[in-house]
């Protein structure tokens, strides 16, 4: 049982540390991607 | 057992509804102000091709981070505890090995296709990609039935508006206003709306449900202590070890590993963040960055609902309520119980973010779905069986038709299908009716050059027989040892047999390994 709860413990700590990580990198750089894709999207047309 | 209305009250003020309030009419107008930017096809259903990394990835997890997908999870964790956590666990494992080694979704977007069916086009011909389109449809169509329920039953709890003798009459408005919502919406925006609104619910959702789920572990009563403590003593062992027999068993687990992977490379929703990638190189990033999301999306909802398993368990009229033949038994009324939990325990303001989050989520996955099976039904049934191309308008209107038609359906089916215990089992099933047979198909029409059009013809049929997952009652009257999780890892082994055996028996005459077949 001791096994499994420490099994668990780890692995939520790897995978939530891991997406606060990724949180903290796409917030600001997806912004930047949607106002670029606006762009690109606006520029097709005008074509 | 029923429970006092009263107790049904949250926290739920003015303050988040009008925080729900903007948030809904912001997405509104970001909905109707992008339309201007869809001139062609490609941009309604692919967003033009023009997604870089972190905004796919963004808008990956986002798809992929449903209020269903928190409610799902939420239900099992109550029930099942800790050992729901393996589910996550495989997830984040699979998209990240699809991602890392290419597998299948590297090929997909060099294809430059707009929906997978083409894939079968290319590779196998018109019937083939006509099957496929109907099967995938059906089979997305059916998985995503309960979907409205589900958020509405969420709303209705999580507001306290179930806090009067009819909840169930409650839980059916809401549930139409949502349909309606959301048809409204993805009928104006197309893809490039879903990808701008799947951003915004990605920085929403992250946000509030890593600061509910810190709230949870720091409240009293349900704090990881508790959470442990709780699940030990009802539990035992099997509230934490996946493959223990009161858990969900080794059958399970490993249908689920193979599933994780195929639902990688076959799902539609899944492939359409491959396919709206920049490159092939984009695509291979989305998922291998996204993966972390693939863990939370579950993880974090079920450890919400430990938590309300520790909480409710402790309070002798909810322990009545939830578990009235005893908490190491299954409970009753599962999904209700994290939305009452977070009503009770968010203070005023981040309740209102969390629920226009997680509204934000259900919007997202709806749109996508909506927008994926629509896409598949006009250009992979329609398209090919009426034997020319359509024009770009003629294309977007049929798509926006069929959406409404989903949506019909969708309330129809959420008004008489009662939620079953575990809608994660009724997901799966539902979802390996098509993702058996084209798993099979799509492998090997990639990576096996005898791959034949009836090899891939039966593996697709093949997977139909998933469907006897969802009457498994009075077929283990026959055979008690078939359970689920065996029906659908043999399910696999069959489908790779019958493109085999067929392929070798009915080879094409001509080789269809080269593309393109795309013309009709």
């Amino acid at each position: 049982m001791d096994l499994w709860i420490t099994f668990w413990t780890v692995i939520i700590l790897l995978g939530i540390g891991a997406f606060v990580v990724l949180v903290v990198i796409v917030i600001p750089l997806g912004g930047k991607d949607v106002l670029e894709l606006l762009r690109r999207l606006g520029r097709n047309a005008k074509r | 057992m029923d429970i006092d209305p009263v107790r049904l009250i949250t926290q739920f003020s003015a303050w988040d509804w009008g925080i729900v309030a903007i948030y809904i009419a912001s997405i509104g107008y970001i909905g109707i102000h992008v339309n201007r930017y869809i001139h062609n096809v490609a941009d309604y259903m692919v967003g033009g091709r023009a997604s870089r990394w972190a905004l796919n990835t963004a808008s990956y997890v986002g798809t992929e981070l449903g209020l269903v997908t928190v409610m799902y999870a939420a239900m099992d964790g109550f029930s099942r505890g800790f050992a729901f956590l393996i589910m996550p666990l495989i997830g984040m494992v699979a998209t990240f090995y699809v991602g890392q080694s290419g597998l299948v979704i590297n090929r997909l977007r060099e294809m430059e296709l707009l929906t997978l069916p083409e894939f079968f086009q290319k590779r196998f011909g018109k019937e083939v990609r006509v099957t496929a389109g109907i099967i995938m449809a059906l089979s997305g169509i059916l998985n995503m039935g309960l979907f409205p329920k589900m958020g509405a039953v969420f709303v209705t709890y999580v507001t306290g508006l179930a806090a009067t003798p009819n909840a169930e009459t409650v839980v059916n408005i809401v549930m139409t206003g949502l349909i309606i919502l959301v048809l409204v919406y993805t009928v104006m925006g197309g893809m490039v709306a879903v990808i701008i609104t799947d951003y915004m619910q990605f920085v929403l959702l992250s946000l509030g449900l890593l600061t509910a789920l810190g709230i949870t572990l720091m409240a009293d009563g349900s704090g990881w202590t508790d959470m442990v403590g709780s699940m030990v003593s009802a539990k035992g062992v099997a509230g934490f070890n996946p493959v223990h027999a009161n858990s969900y068993g080794w059958a399970f687990v490993l249908w689920m590993v193979v599933t994780g992977m195929a639902v990688g490379f076959t799902w539609g929703t899944t492939v359409s963040r491959a396919l709206t990638a920049e490159s092939p190189r984009v695509a291979q990033k989305t998922y291998m960055f996204g993966a972390p999301g693939m863990f939370v999306r579950m993880a974090i909802p079920a450890l919400i609902a430990i938590g309300a398993f520790a909480h409710f368990s402790g309070d002798p009229e909810f322990a009545a309520y939830f578990f009235p033949s005893g908490v190491s038994e299954a409970p009753a009324h599962p999904a209700q119980a994290m939305p009452l939990f977070l009503g009770k325990l968010l203070p005023v303001g981040l309740l209102g973010i969390v629920v226009a989050g997680l509204l934000a989520a259900f919007m997202s996955t709806h749109d996508s779905y909506f927008l994926c099976w629509a896409s598949v039904i006009s250009r992979d049934v329609i398209s090919p069986l009426k034997g020319r191309p359509m024009s770009d308008r003629e294309e977007i209107l049929n798509t926006r038709i069929i959406i409404v038609l989903i949506g019909i359906f969708l309330l129809v089916w959420g008004l008489w299908y009662d939620l079953p215990e575990s809608v994660w089992t009724y997901m799966a099933i539902t979802g390996t009716i098509y993702v058996t047979g084209a798993a099979s198909a799509i492998v090997g029409g990639i990576y096996w050059k005898r791959a034949s059009s009836t090899g891939a013809m039966a593996a697709l049929l093949g997977g139909l027989l998933s469907v006897a997952g969802l009457f498994l009652e009075p077929i283990q009257e026959v055979l008690p040892w078939l359970s689920v999780g065996v029906l659908g890892l043999s399910n696999f082994f069959f489908c790779a047999v019958l493109l085999v055996v067929f392929s070798l028996l009915f080879p094409d005459k001509d080789s269809r390994s080269t593309p393109d077949r795309t013309k009709y």
